[in-house]
Protein backbone atom coordinates (compact mmCIF):
# COMPACT_ATOMS: atom_id res chain seq x y z
CA UNK A 1 0.00 0.00 0.00
CA UNK A 2 1.37 3.15 -0.42
CA UNK A 3 1.29 6.59 1.21
CA UNK A 4 -1.43 7.61 -0.77
CA UNK A 5 -3.56 4.89 -0.90
CA UNK A 6 -2.62 4.42 3.45
CA UNK A 7 -3.88 7.86 3.76
CA UNK A 8 -7.35 7.66 1.65
CA UNK A 9 -8.02 4.74 3.82
CA UNK A 10 -7.65 6.92 7.13
CA UNK A 11 -9.56 9.09 6.20
CA UNK A 12 -12.08 6.77 5.17
CA UNK A 13 -12.17 5.41 8.72
CA UNK A 14 -12.16 8.92 10.03
CA UNK A 15 -15.40 9.67 8.14
CA UNK A 16 -17.14 6.52 9.01
CA UNK A 17 -16.18 6.72 12.72
CA UNK A 18 -17.39 9.96 12.93
CA UNK A 19 -20.71 9.18 10.91
CA UNK A 20 -21.14 6.34 13.43
CA UNK A 21 -21.18 8.47 15.86
CA UNK A 22 -22.91 11.20 14.36
CA UNK A 23 -25.78 8.43 13.99
CA UNK A 24 -25.90 8.15 17.99
CA UNK A 25 -23.76 4.51 17.71
CA UNK A 26 -20.60 3.58 18.55
CA UNK A 27 -18.46 0.37 18.70
CA UNK A 28 -19.09 -0.72 22.00
CA UNK A 29 -22.18 -2.15 20.32
CA UNK A 30 -20.00 -4.96 18.14
CA UNK A 31 -18.39 -6.10 21.41
CA UNK A 32 -21.60 -5.93 23.69
CA UNK A 33 -23.43 -8.04 20.77
CA UNK A 34 -20.91 -10.39 20.52
CA UNK A 35 -20.63 -10.85 23.91
CA UNK A 36 -16.69 -10.13 23.62
CA UNK A 37 -15.20 -9.32 27.27
CA UNK A 38 -11.46 -9.08 27.22
CA UNK A 39 -9.76 -6.90 24.27
CA UNK A 40 -6.08 -6.79 22.77
CA UNK A 41 -4.81 -3.89 20.14
CA UNK A 42 -2.17 -4.32 18.15
CA UNK A 43 -0.36 -0.78 17.63
CA UNK A 44 0.20 2.04 19.29
CA UNK A 45 -0.58 5.64 17.84
CA UNK A 46 -3.63 8.03 17.56
CA UNK A 47 -6.46 5.29 16.45
CA UNK A 48 -4.84 3.47 19.50
CA UNK A 49 -5.85 5.98 21.25
CA UNK A 50 -9.51 7.03 20.27
CA UNK A 51 -10.30 3.45 20.06
CA UNK A 52 -8.85 3.39 24.09
CA UNK A 53 -11.03 6.71 24.91
CA UNK A 54 -14.01 5.19 23.65
CA UNK A 55 -13.81 1.94 24.71
CA UNK A 56 -12.80 3.18 28.08
CA UNK A 57 -16.28 5.34 28.09
CA UNK A 58 -18.24 2.03 28.71
CA UNK A 59 -15.73 0.27 30.28
CA UNK A 60 -14.45 -2.58 28.51
CA UNK A 61 -11.53 -3.24 29.10
CA UNK A 62 -8.03 -3.88 26.83
CA UNK A 63 -6.16 -5.95 28.41
CA UNK A 64 -2.93 -4.62 26.92
CA UNK A 65 -1.51 -3.60 23.66
CA UNK A 66 0.99 -5.46 21.45
CA UNK A 67 3.80 -3.55 19.80
CA UNK A 68 7.26 -3.75 18.89
CA UNK A 69 7.57 -0.32 20.43
CA UNK A 70 9.85 -1.91 23.37
CA UNK A 71 7.91 0.43 25.58
CA UNK A 72 6.26 -1.64 28.89
CA UNK A 73 3.00 0.36 29.56
CA UNK A 74 1.47 2.95 27.22
CA UNK A 75 -1.42 4.92 29.05
CA UNK A 76 -2.02 2.51 32.02
CA UNK A 77 -2.00 -0.79 29.55
CA UNK A 78 0.67 -3.28 29.17
CA UNK A 79 2.57 -3.22 25.83
CA UNK A 80 3.81 -6.88 25.03
CA UNK A 81 5.80 -7.75 21.86
CA UNK A 82 4.21 -9.93 19.09
CA UNK A 83 7.05 -12.23 19.62
CA UNK A 84 5.88 -12.97 23.49
CA UNK A 85 3.52 -15.50 24.72
CA UNK A 86 -0.03 -13.46 24.63
CA UNK A 87 -2.43 -13.92 27.15
CA UNK A 88 -6.11 -15.18 25.94
CA UNK A 89 -8.28 -12.54 24.61
CA UNK A 90 -11.73 -12.65 23.17
CA UNK A 91 -10.01 -10.26 20.26
CA UNK A 92 -7.39 -8.55 18.93
CA UNK A 93 -7.81 -5.48 17.23
CA UNK A 94 -5.64 -4.11 14.80
CA UNK A 95 -5.02 -0.29 14.90
CA UNK A 96 -1.93 -0.14 11.80
CA UNK A 97 -4.13 0.58 8.60
CA UNK A 98 -1.05 -0.22 6.17
CA UNK A 99 0.33 -3.87 7.18
CA UNK A 100 -2.94 -5.09 7.99
CA UNK A 101 -3.26 -8.88 6.34
CA UNK A 102 0.53 -9.14 7.48
CA UNK A 103 -0.12 -8.63 10.68
CA UNK A 104 -2.54 -10.92 11.06
CA UNK A 105 -1.09 -13.71 9.81
CA UNK A 106 1.96 -13.23 12.19
CA UNK A 107 -0.91 -13.33 15.07
CA UNK A 108 -2.73 -16.13 13.29
CA UNK A 109 -0.34 -18.54 12.75
CA UNK A 110 0.56 -18.40 16.48
CA UNK A 111 -2.70 -18.14 18.43
CA UNK A 112 -5.66 -19.18 17.79
CA UNK A 113 -7.51 -16.21 18.26
CA UNK A 114 -10.19 -13.57 16.17
CA UNK A 115 -8.24 -10.47 14.93
CA UNK A 116 -10.15 -7.30 13.45
CA UNK A 117 -8.99 -4.22 11.74
CA UNK A 118 -10.44 -1.16 12.84
CA UNK A 119 -11.95 -0.16 9.78
CA UNK A 120 -13.83 -3.37 9.19
CA UNK A 121 -14.86 -2.98 13.05
CA UNK A 122 -16.02 0.67 12.37
CA UNK A 123 -17.34 -0.52 9.11
CA UNK A 124 -19.94 -3.27 10.48
CA UNK A 125 -21.05 -1.22 13.07
CA UNK A 126 -21.83 1.41 10.64
CA UNK A 127 -23.65 -0.56 8.33
CA UNK A 128 -25.74 -2.34 11.63
CA UNK A 129 -26.54 1.37 12.51
CA UNK A 130 -28.18 2.27 9.33
CA UNK A 131 -29.87 -1.01 8.51
CA UNK A 132 -31.36 -0.33 12.23
CA UNK B 1 -8.77 -58.18 35.37
CA UNK B 2 -11.66 -56.84 32.76
CA UNK B 3 -11.49 -58.09 29.36
CA UNK B 4 -10.65 -56.14 25.94
CA UNK B 5 -12.09 -56.21 22.78
CA UNK B 6 -11.39 -53.87 19.64
CA UNK B 7 -14.29 -54.27 17.22
CA UNK B 8 -12.87 -52.95 13.86
CA UNK B 9 -15.21 -51.34 11.61
CA UNK B 10 -14.07 -52.17 8.17
CA UNK B 11 -14.47 -49.13 5.53
CA UNK B 12 -17.17 -47.47 8.07
CA UNK B 13 -17.46 -43.49 8.23
CA UNK B 14 -19.20 -41.52 10.18
CA UNK B 15 -22.20 -40.29 7.66
CA UNK B 16 -22.20 -43.56 6.23
CA UNK B 17 -22.97 -45.40 9.72
CA UNK B 18 -25.61 -42.51 11.06
CA UNK B 19 -27.49 -42.21 7.79
CA UNK B 20 -27.84 -46.10 6.95
CA UNK B 21 -28.53 -47.04 10.39
CA UNK B 22 -30.96 -49.36 8.95
CA UNK B 23 -28.14 -51.60 7.86
CA UNK B 24 -26.48 -51.76 11.82
CA UNK B 25 -29.59 -52.83 14.38
CA UNK B 26 -27.04 -54.89 16.34
CA UNK B 27 -24.21 -52.25 16.38
CA UNK B 28 -27.26 -49.34 17.01
CA UNK B 29 -28.52 -51.17 19.57
CA UNK B 30 -25.03 -51.47 21.55
CA UNK B 31 -23.72 -48.13 20.57
CA UNK B 32 -26.95 -47.36 22.48
CA UNK B 33 -25.78 -49.04 25.42
CA UNK B 34 -22.17 -47.00 24.61
CA UNK B 35 -20.40 -44.07 25.40
CA UNK B 36 -20.27 -42.40 22.05
CA UNK B 37 -18.22 -40.36 20.60
CA UNK B 38 -18.79 -37.72 17.60
CA UNK B 39 -15.54 -36.05 17.01
CA UNK B 40 -13.50 -39.01 16.81
CA UNK B 41 -11.31 -39.24 13.89
CA UNK B 42 -8.74 -41.80 12.29
CA UNK B 43 -4.88 -40.76 11.85
CA UNK B 44 -4.39 -43.02 8.33
CA UNK B 45 -6.44 -43.59 5.57
CA UNK B 46 -6.01 -47.59 5.22
CA UNK B 47 -6.22 -50.41 7.57
CA UNK B 48 -3.09 -51.74 8.30
CA UNK B 49 -1.71 -47.65 8.98
CA UNK B 50 -4.60 -47.26 11.42
CA UNK B 51 -3.42 -50.87 12.99
CA UNK B 52 -0.10 -49.90 13.66
CA UNK B 53 -1.09 -46.45 14.61
CA UNK B 54 -3.61 -47.40 17.60
CA UNK B 55 -1.80 -50.45 19.02
CA UNK B 56 1.81 -48.06 19.41
CA UNK B 57 -0.05 -45.08 20.27
CA UNK B 58 2.11 -42.45 17.64
CA UNK B 59 2.26 -42.24 14.09
CA UNK B 60 5.73 -42.92 13.39
CA UNK B 61 6.41 -46.45 13.93
CA UNK B 62 6.36 -47.58 10.28
CA UNK B 63 6.76 -43.86 8.62
CA UNK B 64 10.28 -45.08 7.38
CA UNK B 65 8.73 -47.56 5.00
CA UNK B 66 8.30 -47.10 1.36
CA UNK B 67 5.27 -49.40 1.04
CA UNK B 68 2.45 -51.27 2.99
CA UNK B 69 4.70 -54.92 2.74
CA UNK B 70 8.31 -52.79 4.01
CA UNK B 71 9.40 -54.46 6.54
CA UNK B 72 10.80 -51.20 8.64
CA UNK B 73 14.95 -50.69 9.03
CA UNK B 74 14.10 -49.12 12.60
CA UNK B 75 11.59 -49.07 14.85
CA UNK B 76 10.33 -46.29 16.88
CA UNK B 77 9.13 -48.72 19.71
CA UNK B 78 9.50 -52.54 20.63
CA UNK B 79 6.65 -53.25 22.08
CA UNK B 80 2.84 -53.11 20.93
CA UNK B 81 0.09 -52.35 23.32
CA UNK B 82 -0.87 -56.13 22.39
CA UNK B 83 2.52 -56.76 23.50
CA UNK B 84 2.38 -55.11 26.65
CA UNK B 85 -1.31 -56.30 27.80
CA UNK B 86 0.25 -60.30 26.73
CA UNK B 87 3.25 -59.11 29.97
CA UNK B 88 0.43 -58.14 32.19
CA UNK B 89 -1.09 -61.52 31.74
CA UNK B 90 -3.92 -61.21 29.22
CA UNK B 91 -4.39 -64.01 26.56
CA UNK B 92 -4.04 -62.40 23.37
CA UNK B 93 -5.21 -62.23 19.67
CA UNK B 94 -5.27 -60.61 16.52
CA UNK B 95 -8.05 -61.82 14.01
CA UNK B 96 -7.79 -60.81 10.60
CA UNK B 97 -10.66 -62.16 7.72
CA UNK B 98 -10.64 -62.79 5.19
CA UNK B 99 -7.09 -63.00 3.63
CA UNK B 100 -6.52 -61.27 0.16
CA UNK B 101 -3.54 -58.40 -0.53
CA UNK B 102 0.05 -59.33 0.16
CA UNK B 103 -0.70 -56.30 2.55
CA UNK B 104 -1.96 -58.17 4.99
CA UNK B 105 0.24 -60.92 5.02
CA UNK B 106 3.42 -58.90 5.20
CA UNK B 107 1.65 -57.23 8.02
CA UNK B 108 2.67 -59.77 10.28
CA UNK B 109 6.78 -59.74 9.04
CA UNK B 110 6.10 -56.29 9.88
CA UNK B 111 5.22 -56.39 13.71
CA UNK B 112 2.09 -54.36 13.03
CA UNK B 113 0.41 -56.16 16.21
CA UNK B 114 3.50 -56.46 18.03
CA UNK B 115 6.64 -58.43 18.63
CA UNK B 116 5.18 -61.10 20.61
CA UNK B 117 2.25 -60.86 19.15
CA UNK B 118 0.71 -62.49 15.69
CA UNK B 119 -1.97 -61.09 12.77
CA UNK B 120 -3.81 -64.16 12.37
CA UNK B 121 -4.87 -64.19 8.66
CA UNK B 122 -8.03 -66.48 8.64
CA UNK B 123 -9.96 -67.80 6.09
CA UNK B 124 -13.31 -68.95 6.50
CA UNK B 125 -15.76 -67.24 8.66
CA UNK B 126 -16.23 -70.65 10.75
CA UNK B 127 -12.86 -70.56 11.84
CA UNK B 128 -12.89 -66.96 12.26
CA UNK B 129 -15.46 -67.42 15.16
CA UNK B 130 -13.91 -70.47 16.53
CA UNK B 131 -11.17 -68.94 17.07
CA UNK B 132 -12.49 -66.21 18.83
CA UNK B 133 -14.52 -68.90 21.35
CA UNK B 134 -11.60 -70.46 21.71
CA UNK B 135 -10.08 -67.42 23.31
CA UNK B 136 -12.81 -66.27 25.58
CA UNK B 137 -13.15 -69.99 26.53
CA UNK B 138 -10.14 -70.15 28.52
CA UNK B 139 -10.11 -69.45 32.34
CA UNK B 140 -7.88 -65.90 31.25
CA UNK B 141 -8.24 -62.37 30.66
CA UNK B 142 -8.52 -61.62 27.39
CA UNK B 143 -7.86 -58.81 25.04
CA UNK B 144 -8.99 -59.44 21.26
CA UNK B 145 -8.10 -57.45 17.98
CA UNK B 146 -11.35 -58.38 15.98
CA UNK B 147 -10.70 -57.32 12.13
CA UNK B 148 -13.46 -58.88 10.13
CA UNK B 149 -12.72 -56.69 6.68
CA UNK B 150 -15.29 -57.98 4.57
CA UNK B 151 -17.50 -54.36 4.35
CA UNK B 152 -14.52 -53.63 2.30
CA UNK B 153 -15.79 -53.30 -1.11
CA UNK B 154 -12.79 -55.22 -2.13
CA UNK B 155 -13.48 -58.14 0.11
CA UNK B 156 -17.02 -58.28 -0.04
CA UNK B 157 -16.10 -60.94 -2.96
CA UNK B 158 -16.07 -63.26 0.16
CA UNK B 159 -19.35 -63.21 0.91
CA UNK B 160 -21.31 -66.09 1.00
CA UNK B 161 -24.09 -64.63 -0.81
CA UNK B 162 -24.22 -62.22 -3.65
CA UNK B 163 -22.12 -63.05 -5.61
CA UNK B 164 -24.03 -62.44 -8.78
CA UNK B 165 -25.57 -59.07 -7.80
CA UNK B 166 -23.94 -55.79 -8.46
CA UNK B 167 -20.72 -54.58 -6.48
CA UNK B 168 -23.72 -51.33 -5.45
CA UNK B 169 -25.73 -53.68 -3.83
CA UNK B 170 -23.13 -56.27 -2.28
CA UNK B 171 -21.72 -52.68 -0.49
CA UNK B 172 -24.84 -53.03 2.04
CA UNK B 173 -24.27 -56.87 1.93
CA UNK B 174 -20.74 -56.19 3.34
CA UNK B 175 -22.49 -53.88 6.55
CA UNK B 176 -25.18 -55.95 6.91
CA UNK B 177 -22.86 -58.87 7.53
CA UNK B 178 -20.60 -56.69 10.23
CA UNK B 179 -23.77 -56.29 11.95
CA UNK B 180 -24.78 -59.82 11.75
CA UNK B 181 -20.89 -60.70 13.27
CA UNK B 182 -21.13 -58.17 15.85
CA UNK B 183 -24.31 -59.68 16.87
CA UNK B 184 -22.66 -63.25 16.18
CA UNK B 185 -19.65 -62.08 18.85
CA UNK B 186 -21.98 -60.13 21.48
CA UNK B 187 -24.13 -63.13 21.39
CA UNK B 188 -21.22 -65.29 22.45
CA UNK B 189 -20.28 -62.89 25.44
CA UNK B 190 -23.53 -62.97 26.76
CA UNK B 191 -24.07 -67.22 26.60
CA UNK B 192 -20.53 -67.05 28.35
CA UNK B 193 -21.69 -64.63 30.57
CA UNK B 194 -18.55 -62.43 29.59
CA UNK B 195 -20.80 -58.49 28.67
CA UNK B 196 -20.17 -57.38 31.92
CA UNK B 197 -16.67 -58.08 32.34
CA UNK B 198 -15.45 -57.23 28.80
CA UNK B 199 -14.52 -53.27 27.49
CA UNK B 200 -15.09 -53.38 23.70
CA UNK B 201 -13.70 -50.69 21.65
CA UNK B 202 -15.78 -50.09 18.66
CA UNK B 203 -13.74 -48.17 16.24
CA UNK B 204 -14.03 -47.36 12.60
CA UNK B 205 -10.61 -47.32 10.66
CA UNK B 206 -11.93 -45.30 7.52
CA UNK B 207 -14.17 -44.47 5.19
CA UNK B 208 -14.60 -44.48 1.37
CA UNK B 209 -14.78 -41.65 -1.25
CA UNK B 210 -16.25 -42.95 -4.08
CA UNK B 211 -14.52 -40.68 -6.35
CA UNK B 212 -15.97 -37.53 -5.41
CA UNK B 213 -12.21 -36.31 -5.56
CA UNK B 214 -11.23 -37.83 -8.40
CA UNK B 215 -10.37 -41.14 -9.60
CA UNK B 216 -7.52 -42.15 -7.65
CA UNK B 217 -6.68 -45.06 -10.81
CA UNK B 218 -10.29 -46.19 -8.50
CA UNK B 219 -9.20 -46.60 -4.55
CA UNK B 220 -12.09 -45.54 -2.65
CA UNK B 221 -9.76 -45.08 0.56
CA UNK B 222 -5.96 -45.09 1.23
CA UNK B 223 -6.56 -41.40 -0.94
CA UNK B 224 -6.16 -38.19 0.78
CA UNK B 225 -7.62 -37.72 4.13
CA UNK B 226 -10.98 -35.87 3.43
CA UNK B 227 -13.02 -36.63 6.30
CA UNK B 228 -15.08 -39.17 4.64
CA UNK B 229 -12.08 -41.18 5.58
CA UNK B 230 -11.03 -39.89 8.51
CA UNK B 231 -14.06 -38.92 10.51
CA UNK B 232 -15.23 -42.35 11.96
CA UNK B 233 -17.52 -43.79 14.24
CA UNK B 234 -16.00 -44.67 17.75
CA UNK B 235 -17.93 -45.78 20.92
CA UNK B 236 -17.09 -47.76 24.10
CA UNK B 237 -19.27 -50.45 26.00
CA UNK B 238 -18.28 -50.82 29.35
CA UNK B 239 -21.09 -51.31 31.53
CA UNK B 240 -19.14 -49.04 34.41
CA UNK B 241 -19.46 -46.16 32.41
CA UNK B 242 -22.52 -44.11 33.60
CA UNK B 243 -22.72 -41.52 31.16
CA UNK B 244 -24.67 -43.16 27.59
CA UNK B 245 -24.60 -40.36 25.70
CA UNK B 246 -22.93 -38.45 22.88
CA UNK B 247 -19.48 -36.87 23.72
CA UNK B 248 -18.17 -34.66 21.53
CA UNK B 249 -14.48 -34.35 22.87
CA UNK B 250 -12.35 -34.90 19.73
CA UNK B 251 -10.19 -38.23 19.89
CA UNK B 252 -8.35 -39.81 17.18
CA UNK B 253 -6.49 -43.58 16.53
CA UNK B 254 -3.42 -42.44 18.61
CA UNK B 255 -5.61 -42.05 22.18
CA UNK B 256 -7.67 -45.47 21.65
CA UNK B 257 -4.33 -47.34 23.69
CA UNK B 258 -4.32 -44.48 26.30
CA UNK B 259 -8.13 -44.50 26.95
CA UNK B 260 -7.72 -48.60 27.38
CA UNK B 261 -4.98 -48.52 29.63
CA UNK B 262 -6.24 -46.08 31.89
CA UNK B 263 -9.76 -48.00 31.74
CA UNK B 264 -8.31 -51.16 32.35
CA UNK B 265 -6.93 -49.49 35.44
CA UNK B 266 -10.46 -48.40 36.64
CA UNK B 267 -12.65 -50.31 39.84
CA UNK B 268 -14.83 -52.85 39.52
CA UNK B 269 -17.44 -50.05 39.78
CA UNK B 270 -19.50 -46.97 38.40
CA UNK B 271 -17.28 -44.66 37.07
CA UNK B 272 -17.59 -41.33 35.18
CA UNK B 273 -15.98 -40.59 31.62
CA UNK B 274 -14.14 -37.93 33.41
CA UNK B 275 -12.44 -39.87 35.76
CA UNK B 276 -9.74 -41.05 33.29
CA UNK B 277 -8.79 -37.63 32.74
CA UNK B 278 -8.19 -37.74 29.20
CA UNK B 279 -6.46 -34.61 27.53
CA UNK B 280 -8.57 -32.67 24.81
CA UNK B 281 -6.86 -32.61 21.30
CA UNK B 282 -6.71 -29.28 19.97
CA UNK B 283 -6.37 -31.26 16.92
CA UNK B 284 -6.29 -34.40 15.09
CA UNK B 285 -3.59 -35.04 12.20
CA UNK B 286 -3.63 -37.57 9.62
CA UNK B 287 -1.68 -38.74 6.20
CA UNK B 288 -2.26 -41.62 3.93
CA UNK B 289 0.83 -42.62 2.83
CA UNK B 290 4.10 -42.89 5.30
CA UNK B 291 6.65 -40.03 4.95
CA UNK B 292 8.85 -42.62 3.00
CA UNK B 293 6.30 -43.58 0.38
CA UNK B 294 6.57 -42.32 -3.11
CA UNK B 295 3.40 -39.88 -4.37
CA UNK B 296 1.94 -41.65 -7.38
CA UNK B 297 0.22 -38.92 -8.46
CA UNK B 298 -3.59 -39.35 -9.38
CA UNK B 299 -4.13 -42.71 -7.33
CA UNK B 300 -1.74 -42.33 -4.23
CA UNK B 301 -1.54 -38.69 -3.75
CA UNK B 302 0.14 -38.43 -0.88
CA UNK B 303 -1.62 -35.81 1.28
CA UNK B 304 -2.14 -34.63 5.38
CA UNK B 305 -4.48 -33.26 6.91
CA UNK B 306 -5.08 -31.49 10.13
CA UNK B 307 -8.65 -31.01 12.05
CA UNK B 308 -10.53 -29.48 14.83
CA UNK B 309 -13.49 -30.53 14.35
CA UNK B 310 -14.57 -27.91 12.44
CA UNK B 311 -12.51 -27.14 10.01
CA UNK B 312 -10.06 -29.38 8.13
CA UNK B 313 -7.26 -27.86 6.40
CA UNK B 314 -5.61 -30.82 3.69
CA UNK B 315 -2.02 -30.28 1.43
CA UNK B 316 -0.99 -32.88 -0.79
CA UNK B 317 1.48 -32.80 -3.88
CA UNK B 318 -1.75 -31.12 -5.51
CA UNK B 319 -1.81 -28.44 -3.08
CA UNK B 320 -3.77 -26.94 -0.18
CA UNK B 321 -7.68 -27.22 0.59
CA UNK B 322 -9.50 -26.49 3.14
CA UNK B 323 -13.23 -27.48 4.13
CA UNK B 324 -16.07 -26.50 7.03
CA UNK B 325 -16.85 -30.34 7.94
CA UNK B 326 -19.18 -28.98 10.15
CA UNK B 327 -21.65 -27.45 7.78
CA UNK B 328 -19.81 -29.95 4.44
CA UNK B 329 -19.27 -33.01 6.15
CA UNK B 330 -17.92 -34.66 3.06
CA UNK B 331 -15.06 -32.11 2.00
CA UNK B 332 -17.19 -30.85 -1.16
CA UNK B 333 -16.33 -27.13 -1.44
CA UNK B 334 -12.71 -25.93 -0.87
CA UNK B 335 -12.90 -23.08 0.84
CA UNK B 336 -9.55 -21.73 -0.53
CA UNK B 337 -11.42 -21.84 -4.15
CA UNK B 338 -12.49 -17.71 -3.29
CA UNK B 339 -8.86 -16.88 -2.15
CA UNK B 340 -5.72 -16.44 -3.90
CA UNK B 341 -2.38 -17.45 -1.84
CA UNK B 342 0.34 -15.29 -2.16
CA UNK B 343 3.33 -14.58 -0.19
CA UNK B 344 2.03 -16.66 2.04
CA UNK B 345 -1.17 -14.18 2.38
CA UNK B 346 -4.38 -15.52 1.65
CA UNK B 347 -6.08 -12.46 -0.52
CA UNK B 348 -9.87 -12.71 -1.45
CA UNK B 349 -10.55 -13.54 -5.21
CA UNK B 350 -12.22 -10.49 -5.91
CA UNK B 351 -13.19 -11.28 -9.13
CA UNK B 352 -14.85 -13.91 -8.48
CA UNK B 353 -16.23 -12.94 -5.39
CA UNK B 354 -17.71 -10.06 -7.28
CA UNK B 355 -19.76 -12.84 -9.53
CA UNK B 356 -21.74 -14.56 -6.69
CA UNK B 357 -24.70 -13.50 -5.71
CA UNK B 358 -27.58 -15.01 -3.68
CA UNK B 359 -26.75 -17.27 -0.57
CA UNK B 360 -23.50 -17.23 -1.52
CA UNK B 361 -23.06 -13.94 -0.14
CA UNK B 362 -24.62 -14.60 3.22
CA UNK B 363 -22.48 -17.46 3.67
CA UNK B 364 -19.12 -16.10 2.82
CA UNK B 365 -19.78 -12.77 4.54
CA UNK B 366 -17.15 -10.01 5.35
CA UNK B 367 -16.47 -11.87 8.87
CA UNK B 368 -16.50 -15.39 6.89
CA UNK B 369 -13.66 -13.91 4.90
CA UNK B 370 -11.68 -13.08 7.91
CA UNK B 371 -12.10 -16.36 9.88
CA UNK B 372 -11.30 -18.97 6.56
CA UNK B 373 -8.19 -16.83 6.36
CA UNK B 374 -6.97 -16.70 10.28
CA UNK B 375 -7.93 -20.55 10.77
CA UNK B 376 -6.33 -21.20 7.68
CA UNK B 377 -2.83 -19.49 8.77
CA UNK B 378 -3.12 -21.32 12.14
CA UNK B 379 -3.52 -24.58 11.01
CA UNK B 380 -1.52 -24.33 7.73
CA UNK B 381 1.68 -23.94 10.20
CA UNK B 382 0.64 -26.67 12.51
CA UNK B 383 0.24 -28.69 9.31
CA UNK B 384 3.85 -27.79 8.52
CA UNK B 385 5.27 -28.60 11.39
CA UNK B 386 3.02 -31.81 12.02
CA UNK B 387 4.13 -33.34 8.71
CA UNK B 388 7.68 -32.11 9.07
CA UNK B 389 7.85 -34.15 12.13
CA UNK B 390 6.91 -37.92 10.00
CA UNK B 391 9.81 -36.89 7.32
CA UNK B 392 12.36 -35.80 10.08
CA UNK B 393 11.47 -39.22 11.33
CA UNK B 394 11.66 -40.98 8.41
CA UNK B 395 14.81 -39.15 7.41
CA UNK B 396 13.96 -38.31 4.44
CA UNK B 397 13.40 -34.67 4.82
CA UNK B 398 13.94 -33.52 1.02
CA UNK B 399 10.62 -35.81 0.10
CA UNK B 400 8.40 -32.62 1.85
CA UNK B 401 9.26 -30.54 -1.18
CA UNK B 402 6.37 -32.79 -3.06
CA UNK B 403 3.77 -31.77 -0.57
CA UNK B 404 2.66 -28.31 -1.76
CA UNK B 405 2.16 -25.82 0.97
CA UNK B 406 2.67 -22.73 -1.34
CA UNK B 407 -0.17 -23.39 -3.59
CA UNK B 408 -4.29 -23.87 -3.63
CA UNK B 409 -5.69 -27.04 -5.12
CA UNK B 410 -8.36 -25.36 -6.50
CA UNK B 411 -10.91 -28.16 -7.20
Amino acid sequence: MNERESYMNYCLLDKQWMELENLGGNINSFFKERNIKTIAVYGIGSLTNRLIDELQEFNINILYLISSSQINIYKGISVYDIDEELPEVDIIVITEIDNYLKVERELCEKNIIEVISIQELVDKTLRNIKKD
Amino acid sequence: MRNLILMHLESLNYVNYQVNKRLFPCLSLYESKSLTFSNYYSTATSTLMVIGDMLYGDMLQYEVCNNLDCIPSKYRYTKSFFDQLNNQGYETKSLYFPVDSNDCISAQRRRIVGFNNELKLIKSYETYMLEIEEVINKEKPFALLLCNTISNVSLNQYLPYGRFDSGLDRWRYGYEFIDKYVSDVMGMLNDKDLLDNTTIIFYGDHGDDYFAHGNHSGLTHAIEPYSSLIHVPFWIYDVRLIEKEICNMLLCTLDVKTIIEKLLKMPEKKIYWDELNIFPRKYVFSRNAYAAQPVRSNSFNKGYSITDGKFLILVSNKGLEMYDIEMDMLCQNNLLNFYIYKDGILHLNEKLNDTLLYHYRYIINMSSIRQIRQVFYFYHKRLYEETLKLFEYAECIEKISEIDFKRVHYT
